[in-house]
């Protein structure tokens, strides 16, 4: 039965919790409410209808409230009450921060899942971020940088797949500058002197360079002391980094003195260089004056390829228009020239992150390929969506305890939006806390990351002004987002059925289904990266342990100077003399990288010379033995034939393939103007990285000289053995410090890039699925909450506790294999494409899948395991007491 | 025909003001005789109409008292100040402009050749 009288009072109550009316208000809008009711009434209608229309009649409430709310707040101004009404706010803020504070402090687990998350994914985050800035920004730091090219060339000689170097010839550089109007400068560097004397002690430098002065022109590097205009001009000038100098001169002036390098040249220091920073890729300790390069004949040949260069366009120049007519200029140079090279400008600041297509690149330090860039970026997104999602999946979970208190915040008259900012206030406070953490954390962490990824990164990079707004924004965002939909869901929460039903806010079936799929989207991102994981390690593991084609195990690697070379027949006695080395031998360069291409002619099938351009590697005549080279037809090299050496072939398989041979041994190889049979084909071996196929290959006794000697030794003597090996160094080689590598060591390197890759999405991997576990757990101790009475009740009726186990658990593991019906295709794909960039790669097999998914089942099911057991040994008198 | 906000607006302060000018009258009252004056056209929701009339009570252009007729309910009536007075003229001035000016454009035989 409707009540008017009771309507009439309810109505003004609701009014009078606005904070604008008062009482002469509300009493003037009750007449006028009563008025019109009673003209209604006369006309006839019932009263709850009458009711209804006079309070349509008086316009929306929110209007009403808006209007008598900006009244209210001028006629405080007009009072000079202002600063109560503040002050009252400010009281309101303190309670809301007090509630939030106790909230928090109240449940602690959960308070710690959910910060823990989220401070673990914004600090790996702002990690991976830094690292991301770094790259972009190597190389950035010349004002220059934007005109800055390095002139790269495509090699197609016949004989081998085109190939794209960070090589030119001598003359190049010079010639661009003469007869392209766009170019205004160019500096060349060649590999300088890694030792230098200052009397009688020896420097060893990590990188020293011959360049031009034109590198003051095009660079930054900032001389310290000296005149750039000078300093390079004149033959046998050197400039040295501080830190060198430092190490040479200590407090001394260094400028003018006098030093020597293994050669016997000398060098006057005509300028000190700031030390070069790690995020450029050019990297040196020394710069020799070019003039000081005795050049040979071959060396200033155009087709000889040995330098570096680097030009500097004029302002407003465009790189293909400069680059247009390189072809013609090439052939210009030397008739059909352009038939083996394409020249071509690469961007300055793309050699850092963009060549990982160009060999012979020597001089680019920290290379690194700019798709794990992006990877890293993609994985950083991810690992913050995770995070954010598991903030949000708890906060609403645990919202839904403070139902009572919004019930009671309403009825005393809270408005929607006030709750609504009051929960949102607290998520992006909780975030910008968990920033400041993780901001902690990530600094701690900076030192090991640093060294993980050979760079130089500082936190500062952070604290510029831009990229800290966008954190902070980026935080308050998450902060918002994460808030919003939980304070949507509580402020709308009846008061006055939260009330009556004294409980918690019963989980609505939809809000639940949502809190599934969040998790579900967690598991499919930490399934994924799981299984990228274990790809990668497999991927790696197959190229560090396939068969290369040689032995490379237990063999030691030592650089040969000229002194060296010289007494190279009785430092190899020396070094075979200990009982610890097994062999040595020597090449012109090391396996692993790409060899060298060297032009020579080789006899057709129908006895023609024809040109070809092959790797080439001369070694010393025991090589092949040392290395345990496998010979698919004729024989190696023999020291009993004095025409092995210098003269005589073994070529590989590809070589064969390329030539179109059906008998190769006894076909004719001219090289250098000396003549010879091929005696021998050697089955491919990876000389090169297992990102190439194996390209054609010709291998020479030469007596050259050479870069290193290999020594293999006992394998599990190694200490002893360098230390027989050093006490051989000393006793030839005087100007130089004993130094040396594992060949295997060198492989690793080899895969550096990929090896990192992995090592980073391996801890992403780790960290999603840590962080979608404290999801889960959350979630799961708050289904068992909620289910505590059903469980009293079943185990009342006889339950076991292994069926309530198993009730418990089997939801979430249904959420885990959806989750990775998901992430399966998905990783497929990606990972596919992450294989195709090897020659030599695995095929993607179930295991990988597979153990991701059980993996995760298995640390979903330990995470719920703990409540279901919790819950399934409880006392079900306690469960039905519950509540 | 309902009146667009912006002419509710405008027009208010003038309605009441006018109004009030004739005698002291209250909420309803004033919403009332708007509504019959008007044929109907003019009908304000109560919760526009009582802000309106506190902001010109903030002003002083109004003044308001509690008053009890014989056999009614209490309610509160407004009259106009001295300075609503003076509004009024105002109000009255600037609407006469325009009404003015209206007819003469809208007049069947224009003041001045188009």
């Amino acid at each position: 039965m409707f009540d008017l009288e009771k309507a009439l009072t309810t109505w003004r109550r609701f009014l009078a919790s606005g904070r604008g009316l008062d009482s002469d208000d509300l009493d003037e809008l009750e007449a006028h409410l009563r008025d019109e009711i009673d003209a209604l009434l006369r006309e006839g209608l019932p009263p709850e209808r009458a009711f209804r229309r006079a309070l349509a009649q008086m316009g929306d409430y929110a209007t009403i409230e808006a209007a008598y709310e900006t009244l209210h707040w001028r006629k405080l101004r007009h009072e000079r009450r202002l600063t109560d009404e503040l002050s009252h706010r400010m009281a309101m803020l303190k309670n809301y921060l007090v509630v939030a504070w106790r909230q928090l402090a109240r449940r602690k687990v959960f308070t710690f899942i959910n910060l823990c998350g989220l401070v673990v994914g914004m600090a790996a985050c702002l990690l991976i971020l830094l690292f991301i800035l770094n790259e972009l920004r190597f190389d950035a730091f010349h004002t220059h940088a934007d005109r800055l090219y390095r002139v790269n060339e495509v090699q197609t000689y016949p004989g081998m797949v085109p190939q794209h170097v960070a090589l030119s010839m001598f003359n190049m550089g010079p010639a661009l500058v003469e007869d392209f109007a766009d170019v205004e400068a160019t500096a060349r560097f060649a590999g300088g002197p890694a030792l230098l004397k200052r009397g009688d002690a020896s420097f060893l430098l990590d990188r020293g360079v011959f360049t031009e002065p034109a590198f003051f022109t095009l660079f930054d590097f900032a001389l310290l002391q000296g005149d750039p205009a000078t300093a390079l001009t004149e033959p046998n000038s050197v400039v040295l980094t501080a830190s060198i100098a430092q190490k040479m001169y200590g407090e001394g002036n260094p400028l003018g003195q006098i030093v020597t390098d293994t050669q016997e040249r000398t060098y006057t220091v005509t300028g000190i260089l700031e030390d070069v920073p790690a995020n450029s890729h050019l990297q040196f300790e020394a710069l020799y004056s070019l003039d000081t390069m005795e050049l040979q004949d071959w060396m200033l040949g155009w087709d000889s390829n040995w330098v570096v260069t680097y030009a500097l366009l004029r302002e407003g120049a465009r790189m293909e228009t400069a680059a247009a007519g390189f072809e013609d200029w090439l052939d210009s140079k030397k008739e059909g020239l352009s038939e083996f090279y394409d020249v071509y400008l690469q961007p300055f600041r793309d050699v850092h992150l963009g060549s990982t297509h160009v060999t012979h690149d020597y001089r680019n330090f920290q290379k690194f390929d700019r798709k794990y860039v992006v990877i890293f970026g993609v994985l950083a997104f991810f690992i913050l969506a995770i995070a954010g999602l598991n903030f949000t999946n708890i906060s609403t979970a645990l919202s839904a305890a403070r139902a009572r208190e919004v019930g009671v915040r309403k009825a005393v008259g809270a408005r929607r939006s006030q709750l609504t900012g009051q929960f949102v206030g607290e998520s992006v406070l909780q975030s910008l806390g968990a920033l400041a953490v993780a901001l902690g954390g990530a600094a701690m962490l900076l030192g090991p990351v640093n060294q993980l990824a050979g760079r130089e990164m500082t936190l500062t990079t952070l604290f510029e002004p831009a990229l800290l707004a966008a954190l902070l924004g980026g935080t308050l965002l998450l902060g918002l987002l994460a808030g919003l939909y939980p304070a949507l869901v509580l402020s709308s929460v009846d008061p006055a059925r939260i009330i009556k039903h004294q409980g918690a806010l019963t989980s609505g079936r939809g809000r639940s289904r949502l809190r599934s799929g969040l998790v579900v989207a967690q598991f499919t991102i930490a399934i994924a990266f799981v299984v990228g994981t274990l790809v990668a390690v497999q991927q790696l593991r197959f190229l560090q342990e396939r068969d290369v084609g040689f032995a490379r195990e237990q063999i030691v690697m030592i650089p040969l100077t000229e002194e060296a070379n010289a007494s190279y027949d009785a430092l190899v006695e020396a070094l075979t003399a200990s009982p610890h080395v097994l062999d040595a031998t020597a090449s012109m360069q090391r396996m692993g990288n790409n060899f060298h291409q060297m032009g020579l002619r080789a006899e057709t099938e129908d006895g023609e010379m024809q040109r070809l351009s092959p790797s080439h590697l001369p070694i010393k005549i025991n090589y092949l033995d040392f290395y345990d080279i496998e010979l698919v037809e004729g024989r190696g090299f023999s020291k009993e034939i004095a025409t092995d050496a210098g003269e005589a072939f073994v070529v590989n398989e590809a070589f064969v393939a390329d030539m179109g041979w059906a008998e190769a041994v006894g076909k004719r190889i001219n090289f250098q103007g000396r003549e010879g049979p091929v005696i021998g084909v050697a089955k491919n071996f990876n000389f090169n990285s297992l990102h190439h196929v194996v390209a054609p290959l010709a291998i020479s006794v030469q007596d050259w000289g050479f870069d290193e000697v290999s020594v293999r030794i006992e394998a599990g003597e190694a200490a002893e053995a360098l230390a027989d090996i050093e006490k051989a160094w000393a006793q030839f080689i005087t100007d130089r410090p004993f130094s040396y590598e594992f060949l295997d060591q060198h492989f690793a390197a080899l895969y550096a890039t990929e090896q990192q890759m992995s090592r980073v999405v391996g801890l992403i991997a780790g960290l999603a699925l840590f962080i979608a576990c404290l999801g889960l757990f959350g979630l799961a101790s708050l289904a068992v909450v909620s289910r505590t009475k059903e469980i009293g009740i079943r185990k009342a009726l006889g339950a076991s506790s292994s069926s309530i186990v198993w009730l418990l658990s089997t939801g979430f593991a249904r959420h885990v294999l959806i989750a990775f019906v998901l992430a399966a295709p998905l990783a497929y794909l990606v990972l596919q494409r992450w294989l195709d960039d090897f020659a030599y790669r695995i095929d993607l097999g179930l295991a990988p899948f597979v153990l991701a998914g059980v993996l995760a089942l298995l640390v979903a099911l330990a995470t719920v395991g703990y409540h279901a057991l919790r819950a399934a040994a409880a006392d079900p008198v306690q469960a039905l007491r519950y509540e | 025909m309902n009146l667009s906000k912006p002419m509710t607006a405008a027009s208010i302060n003038a309605v009441i003001l006018a109004l009030l000018d004739r005698g002291d009258s209250y909420g309803y009252e004033i919403i009332k005789n708007v509504r019959a004056l008007s044929g109907g056209a003019i009908d304000w929701p109560a919760g526009s109409l009582y802000p309106v009339l506190h902001r010109m009570r903030t002003d002083g252009l109004v003044e308001s008292y509690w008053q009890q007729p014989e056999g009614e309910r209490r309610r509160r009536y407004y009259s106009i100040t001295a300075k609503g007075r003076k509004a009024l003229g105002e109000e009255k001035a600037q609407w006469m402009t325009v009404h003015n000016l209206l007819m003469q454009l809208w007049g069947p035989d224009p003041a001045f050749g188009l």
